[in-house]
């Protein structure tokens, strides 16, 4: 079975926007559940500098290739169970 | 103390972005009353307060706040935005007070008081009314209530029932205040007394409602940057780890935004370390008792207004920015200097200080990174040049790292006794007091106002566990 891949905005908006809590996921993830994930930082993605219709508001992550806006320590918890449930 | 990226600071940072843009791009003047519609549109779904028009007025007081208006004062409802705005890019404010309050914000918190809810049982045990010191708990109807003129709000009943039926409603703001300068006014609204006020800047991480804020000097230093001007950049130690990058791609970051010079403040922190090793050195050959440091401003703030006997025990030594200045209006006497730093009580020795034009601090950069898209995470590194006298310096933002860096540079460092303050608050400040007549049992006293030290900072923007992960990769 993969891991679930979650990729991490780390660019200028997303990480001064609060990005940066959730950079800081082991503090905030169960050891089980982190250890069924692959982390990866990377630059900005672009959604947020997009036109006001189709724009993300930081920070964004992407769960196995889904996008989230406004992703919170909270919201990551809940999109990365989703992706578990959905593997099995 | 609230988190730092709480709802409320990336609000703030939104807003102070889209100021910033339009102030880049030259449309300021015109846009500027339309960005508290733009931050919230007719059909907004981010409402949190009572109705969109109230969160439309709380822009606008940003703004201000942003502009560095005295809201006390100057809060004319009547006057667009735009005229206050006028004022600002004709004349630099920066004076005192660096704290405002905007009424309009503030729930007017009611007084700090225990109250026992519907959870009591009316037990047969009574912890609340044995623990009690002033007989202020009745009992009606099987129920507990505290009489409010008795009570002296010491938490006892609060902590001792079995099922958790007193709560505690704080006063934040009073209550995060290390020095009591936060008071209601007649209207039950906050108000700050300056007399007393050390500049610290827990009231306004304190505030649920943001009701205390900073006046931002902000755009005395955006008009420099827009005119092209000469500009050093003196950055705290602090700033590593507080963006995407390292510490080579911050000073590249900043010599892209306009700054023409980048200098790193350790070096004057390396300054601040060497004149108090020697100083210390000399007091502990004399016997003249102990020294504590002089680098956090808050903490020299509070023996000027509150402990006025620690004034002849604080080294001599200039703060690192004192330093740093000094050396960057010799290195470029046509250069303004501009400190970068996570503190507000900065902005008061900045002020005090001659050779400190202007104060800003990270949440203010890291909007001008936002509003102008620099990608710090992306930046070609710029070389720091020869850093290695001064390396651990860049530790004066911990608790414990001026001490350390002091250490460092005296004679013999074994027989040095060291204690640390690591924050400042109502508890340390009371032990802080029993020194006049009982000095503590060290040479050096390290004070730090912020717990942890700087990299906690009124405006960090990062938690320290995080900003590690940066630190140090150059």
């Amino acid at each position: 079975m993969g891991k679930v891949n979650v990729r991490i905005c780390s660019g200028g908006r997303c990480f001064m926007q609060g990005g940066s809590d959730l950079l800081d996921y082991e503090e905030f993830l169960d050891d089980g559940i982190a250890r069924e994930c692959e982390f990866e930082t990377c630059n900005c993605l672009g959604e947020c500098k997009k036109d006001a219709l189709s724009r993300m508001e930081p920070p964004i992550v992407s769960v196995n290739g889904k996008l989230f806006g406004e992703m919170s320590p909270q919201k990551l918890y809940r999109a990365i169970n989703d992706e578990l449930a959905a593997r099995s | 103390m609230l988190e730092q990226n709480n709802q409320y600071n990336i609000l703030n940072r939104r807003i102070d972005t889209e100021v910033i843009r339009a102030f880049f791009n030259g449309t300021l003047t015109e846009d500027i009353d339309k960005i508290p519609y733009r931050i919230f549109p007719k059909d907004s779904a981010r409402v949190n307060k009572c109705c969109i028009f109230k969160e439309r007025a709380m822009v606008r007081y940003r703004i201000m706040e942003l502009l560095g208006i005295n809201i006390e004062r100057y809060d004319f409802e009547f006057l667009p935005i735009k005229s206050h705005l006028e004022f600002v890019l004709h004349e630099d404010v920066d004076d005192f007070p660096v704290l405002t309050t905007v009424q309009l914000a503030c729930y007017g918190c009611p007084p700090e008081q225990y109250r026992i809810t519907d959870g009591c049982r009316g037990c047969a045990a009574r912890p609340c009314t044995t623990n009690c010191p002033k007989d202020a708990i009745v009992f009606i109807n099987n129920r507990g209530y505290i009489i409010e003129d008795k009570c002296i709000k010491c938490g006892k009943c609060f902590s001792v029932c079995p099922y958790h039926a007193v709560i505690h409603l704080p006063v934040p703001c009073e209550q995060a205040c290390p020095v009591g300068a936060v008071r209601k006014n007649e209207h039950g609204h906050a108000e700050v007394d300056h007399d007393k006020c050390i500049s610290c800047g827990k009231c306004i991480h304190s505030c649920p409602f943001g009701a205390i804020a900073e006046r931002s000097s902000l755009f005395t230093i955006l008009k420099m940057l827009k005119r092209g001007e000469k500009t050093v950049a003196m950055i705290a130690p602090a700033i590593e780890g507080q963006f995407p990058g390292t510490l080579s791609q911050i000073k590249a970051a900043l010599l892209k935004v306009g700054f023409t010079q980048v200098f790193e403040v350790a070096k004057g922190a390396e300054m601040t370390s060497v004149n108090e090793a020697s100083e210390l050195d000399e007091k502990k050959n004399e016997g003249l008792g102990f020294m504590t440091t002089s680098c956090c401003p808050a903490y020299t703030q509070l023996v000027e207004k509150h402990l006025k006997f620690l004034k002849p025990i604080i080294s001599t030594a200039l703060s690192p920015m004192g330093y740093a200045a000094r050396a960057c209006k010799e290195m470029f006497p046509d250069h303004k200097t501009v400190f970068i730093g996570p503190c507000l009580a900065k902005r008061v020795e900045g002020i005090n200080d001659p050779n400190v034009d202007c104060v800003m601090n990270f949440n203010d950069l890291s909007s001008i990174f936002m509003a102008l898209d620099v990608e710090v995470g992306e930046m070609e590194r710029a070389d720091l040049g020869d850093s290695s006298s001064f390396r651990d310096c860049r530790g004066f933002c911990f608790s414990g790292g001026v001490a350390e860096c002091v250490l460092n540079r005296v004679e013999n460092r074994e027989r040095m006794r060291i204690m640390k303050v690591n924050g400042l608050d109502k508890k340390s400040i009371a032990i802080m007091r029993t020194w006049e007549k009982k000095p503590p049992e060290a040479d050096l006293v390290e004070v730090m106002c912020c717990e942890g030290g700087c990299i906690q900072g009124p405006s960090s923007i990062t938690k320290p566990s995080l900003a590690m992960k940066f630190r140090g990769k150059d």
